[in-house]
């Protein structure tokens, strides 16, 4: 099983300056050498389905970035693209319990999700920490889930975030919102920043 | 979560993916419970979506429907396109399809039972919710539940080594499928075969167990009659992809046996202002009395065998529950479940041994468009009905869906309504009762399917309800 430590740290000092904040996304200088120092692996893990309009949006944010990085495929629902040795992109309908497993393998996870109107704030980070949160009637598995699963079956849970932006409509259609589309674009820049020493690894 | 007022107790989850429900009981000035409704908030518009689309995109579109049964809603969809393009299969597809089938509802049923049953069975309808889950169960039995883990991921496998990919597989299309399978793949297969025969043997010993420690609540939870519905094949088999449905009544006896083809002869809707989803009934003997039951309960109670010797010996043990009758008792879909999942493992393996299952004669091209086309499947929550109407060009102008859950509904409502008379009677209403009654639904393992986390952007009604629940006013929104 993978043991992973260091990512705890960083989760501290996230937790005590981003909490749940809206842009700017949070400031490099946080991403201390020593974070470093054991090789982080992060993984962007966009949750929703792109066929239901603004639910979908991790998806295209997702492929926004595959983009900007070169890549010509689309990155399908359940598709993986390692970018390099320090991160990894992932799109999926849903949370699953076998994700733990994967999950585990990285320092850090930064969810990307749709939220509605439950939340505040238009664009949201949050830090997370690992807990079971039980849905009565369903499947459902939220991300704080995944990461008490992950920690319970494989004795480590990465550090973990959520980037909610809020979604407005959620017909049969690939296309956004305009509303949700616009909230897109403004996350795009400020992510690919954060993401910076990611990809000067490898 | 659940908030209770004097007269009213609401459970209202956040739900995701799979659409919302609500659980409303109404109280009496006594505090007993007067009424108690399970509020579905589907919405279906998934039909009109499909209009005006080719039929052969339905195997790719449809299982967007839901991540959580996406490839019951592909080989439906396959299935009802050979139908309405009259290009049945060849036989080597035919077990293809099927083993992706199984390998569905290894994965499901196993998930099911390990992660949301298993809680309240091995750690207690009554203990602390903190716990009362599965990283509880995790901490209680971890080998166990990284066996639980292995189950379901062989499952995904198959499904995997088939579609190419866990979810939104592209494998079945009109006339068979677009890839064989290689030797290398099925050894593949078999080699996790016997550890998760293994699991579901283990899962089906802990829930003896916990049944005979636990008879007088099974006994009394959420116990009623209604007629049983699901597929056969002759001899009245077990059946999950392909075969004759069967209707029985209360009593066991049979009421109909026909070709899924025919199901608008035989089963009609109901509509409740208190449910965006439908009510399904069987037409001949009306509403209500024509109610029945989908899904593992109901087909074991239907089936008087199964093909896979496991399986077999494991379904003589249930129906001697009641004697040859048809079980009642809704936490025996748990027990169902599990002897179909065992049945779904020992199957891969019947399926795995056929030497057509390595052909490559897996494509009919044959096309004889017939204008109108019907698939139905066993997805693991019960029969999944696509029914396509079509232009000579193919060109869909009518889609009608009926899923699992719908079948289910007016169960899934009454076990509600009667698990909270049971349990709830006095003014002191604890955590673990209301968790009973979530327990009601979660037993039918309920897909609601609209997949998306739309809170507020669907219709909401709000019932406002009276202590003689009378409804003084509803209140309607489109949006937040």
């Amino acid at each position: 099983m993978p043991k992973v430590n260091c990512g705890k740290l960083w989760l501290v000092c996230m937790s005590e300056s981003f909490a749940c904040s809206d842009l700017p996304l949070p400031s490099l200088d946080i991403w201390g050498k020593e974070a470093f120092s054991c090789s982080p692996r992060l993984l962007i893990l966009g949750i929703g389905n792109p066929d239901r309009q603004d639910d979908g949006l991790a998806w295209h944010l997702i492929n926004r970035l595959t983009t900007y990085w070169g890549y010509s495929k689309v990155l399908d629902i359940g598709e993986t693209l390692p970018v390099n040795e320090g991160l990894t992109l992932c799109t999926d309908l849903q949370l699953r319990p076998e994700m733990a497993e994967d999950l585990a393998t990285y320092t850090h996870v930064c969810f990307v999700d749709a939220h509605t109107g439950a939340l505040p704030k238009e664009i949201c980070w949050q830090t997370l920490q690992a807990g079971f949160q039980p849905s009565p009637l369903s499947h459902h598995l939220t991300p704080q889930s995944c990461l008490a699963l992950a920690e319970a079956l494989y004795g480590h849970s990465p550090a973990g975030f959520l980037l909610s932006v809020r979604g407005y409509e959620f017909g049969f259609s690939r296309q956004l919102s305009e509303r949700t589309q616009r909230l897109l674009d403004s996350v795009v820049n400020p992510l690919l920043r954060w993401l910076t020493p990611f990809l000067q690894q490898g | 979560m659940a908030t209770v007022t004097p007269q009213k107790i609401t459970i209202e989850p956040v739900t995701r993916i799979e659409g919302h429900a609500k659980i409303t009981i109404r109280l009496n000035e006594a505090g007993k419970v007067e009424r108690a409704y399970l509020h579905i908030n589907e919405f279906r518009g998934f039909e009109k979506f499909c209009e005006g689309r080719m039929a052969f995109e339905m195997p790719v579109i449809t299982p967007r429907i839901c991540g959580i049964c996406p490839v019951s809603h592909h080989l439906a969809a396959a299935k009802a396109c050979d139908d309405l393009y009259g290009c049945p299969p060849p036989r080597p597809a035919q077990l293809l399809r099927e083993l992706m089938h199984m390998g569905q509802v290894i994965q499901s049923h196993g998930m099911h039972f390990f992660e949301l049953a298993g809680p309240d069975l091995l750690l207690g309808f009554d203990a602390d919710p903190a716990i009362r889950n599965v990283v509880g169960l995790i901490q209680a039995n971890p080998d166990l539940a990284l066996r639980a883990v292995r189950l379901r991921k062989f499952g995904q496998e198959i499904i995997h080594i088939l579609g190419g990919r866990r979810i939104h597989p592209i494998f079945a299309v009109p006339g068979g499928v677009n890839k064989a399978l290689t030797r290398s793949e099925r050894d593949q297969i078999l080699a996790g075969l016997d550890d998760a025969i293994e699991t579901i043997q283990l899962g089906l010993k802990i829930f003896k167990e916990w049944a005979e420690a636990n008879q007088e609540d099974i006994n009394r939870f959420a116990v009623f009659s209604t007629g049983y519905f699901g597929m056969v094949k002759p001899g009245n088999t077990l059946e999950l992809y392909d075969g004759q449905l069967r209707l029985i009544d209360a009593n066991g006896q049979e009421l109909e046996y026909f070709d899924g083809r025919e199901y608008l002869n035989y089963i009609a809707e109901h509509v409740e202002s208190w449910s965006y989803l439908k009510f399904p009934y069987y037409k001949k003997m009306g509403w209500p009395a024509g109610v029945y039951r989908v899904g593992p309960l109901g087909r074991l109670n239907v089936a008087d065998r199964i093909a896979t010797p496991l399986a077999d010996a494991a379904l003589k043990e249930f129906k001697a529950l009641n004697r040859g009758k048809p079980v009642e008792q809704t936490l025996y879909y748990h027990y169902a479940r599990l002897i179909e999942a065992l049945y779904a493992a020992e199957n891969v393996r019947v399926l795995l041994d056929d030497p057509d299952i390595l052909s490559t004669d897996i494509l009919n091209t044959r096309q004889e468009i017939r204008g109108e086309g019907v698939g139905v499947i066993e997805a693991p929550r019960g029969t999944l009905f696509h029914h396509y109407w079509a232009k000579p060009n193919g060109q869909l102008e009518r889609v009608n869906l009926i899923v699992a859950t719908g079948h289910n509904n007016w169960a899934m409502s009454e076990a509600v309504d009667s698990v909270a008379k049971t349990y709830i009677t006095g003014p002191e209403i604890r955590e673990g009762l209301l968790n009973r009654v979530e327990a009601a639904v979660r037993a039918y393992d309920p897909c609601l399917s609209c997949s998306t986390h739309a809170v507020g952007q669907m219709p909401m009604v709000i019932e406002i309800l009276d202590a003689q629940g009378q409804l003084r006013q509803t209140l309607a929104r489109l949006h937040e």
